[in-house]
Order: C-alpha cells, then structure tokens, then sequence
C-alpha cells in the first residue's frame, strides 16, 4: 500500500480483517511477521516521531486535565510544548478555554478533539486515526468529519483513516483502500476524485451514492 | 518492544472496560472516600449522639456502682488524660518514632518490591512465599526474637513494625499496578515513552488508589505492631503503659492511653483520607 504525501487515506473493510492491526503497526506498535513499513526512506519499527496517532478512545489520562494530557507527548520526548500552537488548535476545534477541565467532566466528543490537538500539537507529518469517531452520534461524527476535513486542508498532513462507516471514509479521503478478511490482505483500491471542500449534502449526490454502494458490495464480496 | 506487557496486544476499546474496572471494590477509593463533607445538622446529631451514649455511660457505671477496675466512668477517664498527659506523653513520642520509622522503612520497601514483582513476574514467583510467610506469622511472636537479637532500644520494635506494614503496601500496591490499562501504555507508547517513563507517568498514577489504601492499612498495622510489641518488649511506649496501668489497677489512665490509640487510628485515616482526595479522586 503506497500513501503519497499529503494524501487522505481510509481504509475499510469487515470486522476481524486486520485495519487496526495495519495501522498499529504502521505507528511501530506492532512487529511485522513479514514486510516493512516505510516512511520516506526510513524503515518504522517502532514509534517515530513524524507520526502522531488518535486512537478509537479518546484516550485521555483522567488524572490530567486536558492541558497536561496534550502536553504528555512533549513530556514523553522531552522536549518543551508549544504553547502557541496548542492554543491554536484547541480554538480551532472549540475547546478554547477547557484546558483546565478533566476529562471526565467532558462528552465523548470534546474528549476525542482533544485527543486530536494532542496528536497534532507535535507536528508530525503523519497522522494515523483509528476508528476515532466510531463511538460518537451521528451528528458529532458529521461535525467530527468536517472538522477533521478543514484541518487537513490548512496542514496538509498525510493521513491514514481507518473506519467501518464507508460514507465516511468517501467523504474524507482521496482514496479508499477495501480490506478483506481471512487472510486480512488488500483486496481493492478506489479513488474518491470529489472536489474539495466537501460538504455532507454532497453525499446525498447520486454519484457519491453510488460510490458507496460500490464499496459496499466490494466488502461484501470479499 | 519496550514494554513486554503491551508486546504485540491491541486493547480492545471497549467502553464498558472501565466500569468492569470500578465493579472489583477493592480498586476505587469508596471505602474511603464514602464519607461527604457534613451539613451543620448532621454534625449536630453527631455530637448529640456522643454526648448520649457518654452521658448514658457515665450515668449507669455510677448507677449500678460498676467497680472502677472494671470499667470507670468516662468522666474518670477524661480527667486522667488531662492531668497524667504529661507522664503519658513521652510515651506517645516513643510509639511515633516506632511507628514512623518502622512505616517509612516498611513501605519504601513494600513499594520497590511491587514495582520490581509486577515488572518481573519471575521475580513475583520468587519473593511471594516470603511475603506470605511474612503476613501470616503473627509479628509480635517474633518480638522477642528481635529484642533478642537487638536489645530493649527502638530498634526490635522499628523492625517489627516494618515487617508488618510492609507486606501490607507491597500487596496493595502490586494490585495497582496490575491494572493494566494496555489503552493508556500504548499511547504512552506512541510518543516513544521508554519502560521507565511509562512506569512514572503510566503505571504510578493509575495505581495510586490502591497505593493510598494499602499505606492506610498498612500504617494501621504498624500502629497495632507497635503497641503490641511495646506490652510484649516492656520498658516504654504506650504500650508499655497500657500493661503498666493495667498491672497498676489505674483504669481511668489505662483508658485514656486507649482513646489516645483511638485517635492515633483515626488520624492514620484522616490523613490518607485526604492524600487520597487529593491526588486519586479522579478515579470516583
């Protein structure tokens, strides 16, 4: 599987056939029984510094509060936070002002943007997301969506998203990649050519409809 | 892999992970934390109670002329800690010292030891027979072993008292530990946290609950080690007073050094009350 730079890329497919197993080991999480992970020339073999990961769960520690969890990364490599971008991002994704909340005074959702800030507050080039929005409403996730669309825009990060929901992941990224299940293995490749920025009326769109549908029956056929 | 728990396991994030979690009691702080702030009513009918159950007290043992050696009436009681504090006090000093030190000993030990057995369970497979051995012998049998061995200073009963709270921190703590939230240690992980990182900024903290009540408990042991050793070693402590006044047939003052045990008891819980509500509420 090749990931261009600056790329949006889902990858879909059934329960079991090994999505968050690929990404984990794309995060140098997980060893490799065979093959490698690049990025550029590098080979990843374990976490890289480049590539910021959000996880399925919000992942917050609960004895933090929300700023001294976005911190945690800059705590763990050692180097200082950067104060100016973390404000930044947290108005962009409306949490300007809950820096001192814990998180268990916050929704699923504000939890899951935090999760975000953190994974970006580093700058990596790359951003792996697991599943985030799958344990949020269908309203959150639509606002999630385009949140997650506007900051790819203005970052121009490369990121890798793996999900259940097939609107989803054609409203988010240039290209589908279909997993298939025993043995979990690459079964197709799509290309999402809508122009951008998206809106989630446009998934109503006949062709985006049938794109779906598409996908669809490709996951079922596998 | 850094960290041989995460290995090769992707945790399932399964929202439901967390409240199988507060199902096992033992791992949040309810037995401790139970206790709300009071409202003045509340406080009132508190102190009303005691008063009662004193009064009724004081008014039967004088009543039905109950012979002061075995039991004197609380008014007795009270006065005897007021004007033989100052022979009783010393004393408490010297339990204190007992207890302080043999509990710092005790736990520093207790907690190294936690910390090492979860990270190596053939280490655990090892020292675990010691440890049982050393929480089921009774300590004060080995009392006189110790003074024995160390002479009728501070030191048997500093041991002692060690021996007995420290078991009691390892275990807590070792079951802290062992909560292993793989979620939280891979993402710890993902930043390129090392084993030692993860076990300071990871591991620590969420075993913090269980670490506050196995120091709780195990200041309580001390507490109780120390007193026993000092009726079974003799010569000072407050121990060593209540088998004086017993011995003396002073009940009122052998009464008064037990509400001063009591309350020693109750400022151990006081304490690790409020460290708990400070640094582990986030668990409630």
């Amino acid at each position: 599987m090749d990931v261009t730079e600056g790329q949006f890329v889902s990858v879909v497919g059934p329960s079991g056939c090994g999505k968050t197993t690929l990404l984990w080991s794309m995060a140098g999480l997980h060893s490799l029984s065979s093959g490698e992970i690049r990025l550029d020339e590098e080979i990843v073999k374990e976490p890289h510094p480049q590539i910021g990961m959000v996880f399925q769960d919000a992942n917050m520690l609960p004895w933090r509060n929300l700023i001294k969890n976005i911190q945690l990364p800059f705590e763990i490599k050692g180097i200082k936070p950067d104060d100016a971008r973390i404000e930044n991002l947290l108005e962009r994704v409306g949490l300007a002002g809950f820096g001192q909340k814990y998180p268990r005074e916050l929704s699923g959702g504000m939890q899951q943007r935090a999760s975000i800030v953190r994974a970006l507050s580093f700058d990596p080039s790359v951003l792996l997301m697991d599943e985030p929005f799958g344990a949020l409403d269908a309203f959150t996730r639509d606002d999630m969506n385009l949140l997650v669309q506007e900051i790819w825009l203005e970052t121009k990060k490369t990121i890798v998203f793996i999900t259940h929901n097939i609107v989803e992941a054609v409203f988010l990224s240039d290209r589908v990649h279909v997993m298939s299940a025993r043995p979990g293995r690459l079964a197709e490749t799509i290309d999402v050519n809508f122009p951008r920025p998206r809106t989630i009326e446009m998934l109503s769109d006949p062709k985006a409809v049938d794109l779906v549908s598409k996908i669809k029956a490709k996951i079922e056929r596998t | 892999m850094a960290d041989k728990y995460l290995g090769d396991t992707i945790p399932n994030f399964d929202k439901n992970q967390s409240n199988i979690d507060q199902s096992v009691g033992l791992t949040n702080l309810s037995a401790l934390t139970s206790v709300q702030t009071r409202t003045i009513w509340e406080v009132i009918a508190i102190i009303l109670f005691a008063v009662t159950v004193i009064g009724s007290l004081e008014f039967f043992i004088r009543f039905y002329e109950v012979p002061h050696y075995v039991m004197p009436p609380p008014s007795d009681i009270a006065v005897a800690l007021v004007t033989d504090f100052e022979f009783i006090g010393p004393h408490l000093v010297d339990t204190l010292i007992e207890l302080i030190a043999g509990f710092s000993i005790g736990a520093s030990i207790g907690f190294l030891l936690a910390a090492v057995i979860t990270q190596f369970p053939f280490a655990e497979k090892i020292i675990a027979p010691y440890i049982l051995l050393l929480v089921t012998t009774p300590m004060l049998a080995l009392v006189p072993l110790l003074i024995l061995r160390f002479g009728f200073g501070y030191e048997p009963r500093i041991i002692a008292v060690a021996l007995a709270s420290g078991p009691m921190v390892m275990i807590n703590a070792a079951t802290g530990f062992r909560r292993v939230d793989l979620s939280k240690i891979a993402l710890a992980r993902s930043f390129g946290a090392n084993t030692l990182q993860i076990f300071l900024k990871i591991r620590i903290p969420m075993a913090l609950p269980m670490i506050i009540v196995g120091l709780m408990i195990g200041a309580i042991f001390g507490l109780l080690t120390a007193v026993g050793a000092e009726m079974v070693g003799g010569g000072f402590g407050l121990g060593n007073r209540l088998t004086t006044f017993s011995a003396m047939i002073k009940m009122p003052q052998f009464f008064a050094v037990i509400i001063i045990l009591s309350f020693l008891g109750i400022m151990i819980y006081v304490i690790f009350f409020l460290i708990g509500k400070k640094w582990a509420s986030w668990e409630s």
